[in-house]
This record gives structure tokens, sequence and C-alpha cells, in this order.
């Protein structure tokens, strides 16, 4: 038997933002139903990695295949249309749309996205503050639930979740790691970006460890409890 | 006769009445120049030399082809904002990258190429354009004299301000453009083709133009430098409004032009420098303008 394709691998990935060369390259699988976190420092070029796989770097290099095809030179809506949704670190909620209309943005880009009733049945909070006359005035954990629920609308298979608990209370935190379960039980495939290891630990199947724009280290589910204190030194926890 | 506050009746709603009309304008104007900065972060100064195109259209469809006021209408529009389109996608859009002073430049000599063609071929002393045979006349409606003609120009021009507001801030496509206006990239990266998008919201905003120019031409004559004499009070108002706002340009076009008309029937010589005063006022005061967010 074959292994299966990828969903999503990168070879020799660089990034460029000006002058200064960010990604120096960044080779990593992931493999269909899998969730994978990209760990390391802060400016290490996780953030990078995942605006460059968007398109949204326009200094990039090196290969990035999606189910097979090359889609480094493709811009960012054609890459979207693949079914590659991407939730930004800062959660780009709009001020100037309604709650409602934040998350009807983003148009289905292929079929078997969920519903709107799934979708609050995951974040029950969205359902409540749905009428919201702007999407600013939600609090942080309630723009991240809509940052979060809005790219599962699309159909869209892969999500890029870059920081999904960055500055949230616990408690939310808890809860929308229970959506990633949940949501890779339905068969999404995850990158996961996060800072907070403990929240990635307990969630990925793999884990790649990026430093000064390359992967350093990988480690497996399995793996972790014995190399503990490798990674700590990695990430400086 | 009838006074008010010691003016004739008449005269009052007469200056009220080009007040309005001005307004009209104004309001046309400033909501293309106020749609185009939010969506392609560009200061169009092509605006005045795109309104004088779409009158000129009219009058060359009309003299040359013996095309009427009502198909000038929709063709001088659509015209001026096929012109737009082309504008946008060969050499506008080849600025974004840099400083928002190169838009500025480009479209400014824009303006003056687009002007100085026209002053070349017909000179500045304008072409007499009829208005149509259904809209002469006017009504009696005691108190003043209403040209049928003006009065339809302020409810067409109402009508499509309105029309385009409901378009940007009811619809999803209007969604997708207030999502624009802040976050290109995101949106983008969610599969809609901004790029696209806005050399549409240009081609839009600048037919728009082209409208009030058709509009225009039956009241003011059709002249290569008429864009020039409105598009500085337009400029005011979109800064009083504040850049970017919609709702903002349109209230504070016809608000601004019946200050103007106020302006003239009480102190005539101030009614020209009214508005950068009102826009002095309001920039030391709002920043933003009357309407506007702040942006970073």
């Amino acid at each position: 038997m074959t292994e299966p394709q990828p969903v999503l691998s990168t070879r020799d990935l660089n990034a460029w933002y000006g002058e200064s060369h960010i990604l120096h390259g960044v080779d990593f699988d992931v493999n269909r139903g899998e969730v994978v976190s990209l760990l390391g420092r802060n400016g290490a070029g996780k953030t990078t990695t995942l605006r460059a796989i968007m398109g949204l770097i326009r200094q990039r290099q090196g290969s990035i295949l999606h189910e097979g095809e090359e889609i480094i030179a493709m811009k960012p809506e054609r890459i979207a249309r693949r079914g590659i949704a991407y939730c930004p670190e800062e959660r780009g909620i709009f001020a100037s749309l309604t709650v409602e209309e934040n998350l009807l943005l983003p148009p289905a880009v292929q079929p078997g996205g969920l519903e709107l009733a799934e979708i609050f049945e995951l974040f029950p909070n969205l359902e409540e503050r749905r009428k919201g006359a702007s999407g600013a005035r939600l609090s942080g954990g309630e723009q991240q639930m809509l940052a979060i629920g809005r790219i599962l609308r699309t159909g869209a298979k892969l999500l890029l979740l870059d920081e999904p608990t960055e500055g949230l209370a616990p408690v939310i935190v808890q809860q929308i790691g229970v959506s990633v379960e949940r949501l890779r039980e339905r068969g999404f495939t995850i990158v996961l970006v996060e800072q907070n290891f403990h929240f990635a630990a307990r969630l990925a199947d793999r884990h790649y460890v990026i430093e000064h724009g390359r992967v350093v280290e990988q480690f497996s589910r399995d793996d972790i409890d014995a190399r503990m204190g490798e990674l700590y030194e990695l990430l400086g926890v | 006769m009838q006074e008010l506050l010691g003016i004739p009746a008449p005269l009052l709603f007469g200056q009220l009445l080009i007040g309005l009309i001005n307004g009209a304008f104004y309001a046309l104007l400033s909501l293309g120049l106020a749609v185009i900065f939010g969506v392609l972060n560009v200061i169009n100064f092509a605006h005045g030399a795109l309104y004088m195109l779409g009158a000129f259209m009219a009058w060359l469809l009309l003299t040359y082809l013996g095309i009427g006021y009502w198909p000038a209408l929709i063709l001088s529009p659509l015209i001026v904002g096929a012109a737009g389109i082309v504008i946008e996608r060969t050499m506008l859009s080849r600025l974004y990258e840099l400083d928002h002073l190169y838009g500025l430049l480009f479209t400014f000599g824009l303006a003056l190429i687009i002007e100085g063609t026209f002053i070349n071929f017909y000179g500045v002393s304008g072409q007499p354009y009829a208005p149509p045979k259904m809209l002469t006349g006017g009504y009696n409606l005691g108190f003043m004299f209403l040209p049928t003609y003006r009065a339809w120009v302020i409810v067409a021009s109402l009508l499509v301000c309105f029309g385009t507001w409901l378009l940007i801030e009811r619809t999803r496509l209007g969604s997708y453009l207030r999502a624009a206006v802040e976050r290109p990239d995101l949106v983008r990266a969610f599969g809609i083709n901004v790029p696209l998008m806005m050399t549409l919201t240009y081609g839009f905003a600048v037919a728009l133009a082209g409208f009030a120019g058709v509009l225009a031409a039956p009241i003011y004559t059709v002249s290569p430098i008429m864009g020039q004499n409105l598009i500085i009070v337009v400029f005011a108002i979109v800064v009083i409004g504040g850049l970017g706002s919609i709702l903002g340009s349109i209230v504070t076009g016809l608000g601004i032009g019946l200050i103007e008309g106020l302006t003239r029937t009480f102190y005539p010589e101030a009614s020209s420098t009214v508005i950068f005063v009102i826009m002095a006022i309001v920039l030391i005061i709002r920043p933003h303008g009357l309407f506007g967010r702040s942006r970073e």
C-alpha cells in the first residue's frame, strides 16, 4: 500500500517581508484528518508560514502542495477557493459589519460546509450575540468563536488557525479546545499555530517546532511525554 | 409680498432651491469620492473631469448621433464607467503598492489631460444642452416657482444616493465592500476577488459622476471646466463628512448646498467661503469628519 498523499506539504518554503527574510526553508506535511501544530517562540515564523500558505505574502519561494497541486504562485482568492480557510491571529472581525454579516461574510467555496445551526451548537454564545450591531462589540472570546465559526460555513476542509487561544480566559480556551476536538471528529484537517503549548499538546497529533524560519524538530503525540525536556528547551517554556 | 426674516419669501426659497440642487450634485460626487477612497484608498482628483466627461458625452451623443436625454442618462454613465474601469485596470491599480500621493498625483494629471483635451477641441465657453421636453415648465407652489427639471434632478440624485447607500450598507455585496475597506487581505483569503471588486467600485463611482454630469448638463452649460469649479467644494464636503463615510458624504453634500444657499441670501459675500470656514471648524473639532471613523 502506498502512503496516502498529504493534504498539504511545504518544501523549502521561503518568505520575505520587504528586505527581511523571515522563512528560510520550512518543510512540513499535514495528512488528511490530522491536527498539526506549529510551535515556536515569538517571531519564529509561525504566522508567516500560515500567511505564506494563504498567499498573503507576495515574496515567497519554494513549494506548497495542496492536494498534490502547486499553489505557491496562486493568488489568495484562488487558494481559498480550493478549500483552505484561514483564521488570523488578530481574529479579523470587521467592525463595520454586524455580527451576522461577519458570520455570513466568507462565501461557500465547496459543498459540505456546516449549517448555521451546527455552528451555533459548537459556539452557543454566537447565537445569543447574532443580532449584535457590530462585530467589534463582542468580547475577545466571542470574537474568536466568530472568527472560527464563520470559516466553518465555507465548506473548506483544511483550516489554518493562528493562535486561537491568545489572550483568552482559561474557560474560553477550554471551550475552543473542545470545538477543535469536535472539528477533528468531523473530518477537518487543522493546522494550529500556538504559543500555548499545553493547549496544542492536548489537541495535536503531531507538532513541528519552528525556529528562525525553519522547522527544527518534529514530535508526535506519543513522543511528547518522553521528550518533554527537549521540547521545553526548544520553546523556552 | 410675503416676507421671512426680512427677506422676500420667493427669494429665500429660490436660493434654498439652488442650494438643494447644488447639494444634490455635491452628494452624488462626494459619495463617489468617499466610496473610491474607502475601497481603493485613492483620492480621486479625476472625479470632476469624469463628471464633465459625463455631461460632454450627453452633449456629443445628442449633437453627433441625435441620441436624446433619456438614453444619454443611461449611456453616458456607462461610457464614463467603462473609461473608469480601463483607467483603474491599466494605470491606477499599479500604484496601490506605493504611497497615497502617487494615486493623487496620477488622478490629478489625468484630470488635466482630460480637461485639456476637451478645451482643445471645444474651448471653455460651454455648449447649451436643452432639458427634455417632458421636464420643461414648472409648478407654481404659491410661495415660489419650481422648475420641473430641477425637481427631477433633486429626486433622481436622492434616489441614486439612497440606492447606493442601500447597496453598500444592506446587501451581501456591500458587506464584502465594507469588509474590504477594513482588511482587503483577509477578504481575499476568504476567496473574494478583491482586485476585481476594486475595479468595479472605481467604475461604479465614476459612473455616478458621469450620471451627475448628465443631470447637470441642462442646468449648467456643458463646458470642459465645469468639473473644476465643483470638485474643490466636493473635496471640502468629503473632508467635512468624514473620508470614506457614505452616509456622511450624502448628508453633508445636501446640507452644505443648503447652507450655501442660505448664506447667499443673508450674506452673499461669504457664500463661496462659508464651506471652507465650516471645513476648518470641523477639522479643528472633529478631525475625522462629522461621520468619519478614525483609520490607523
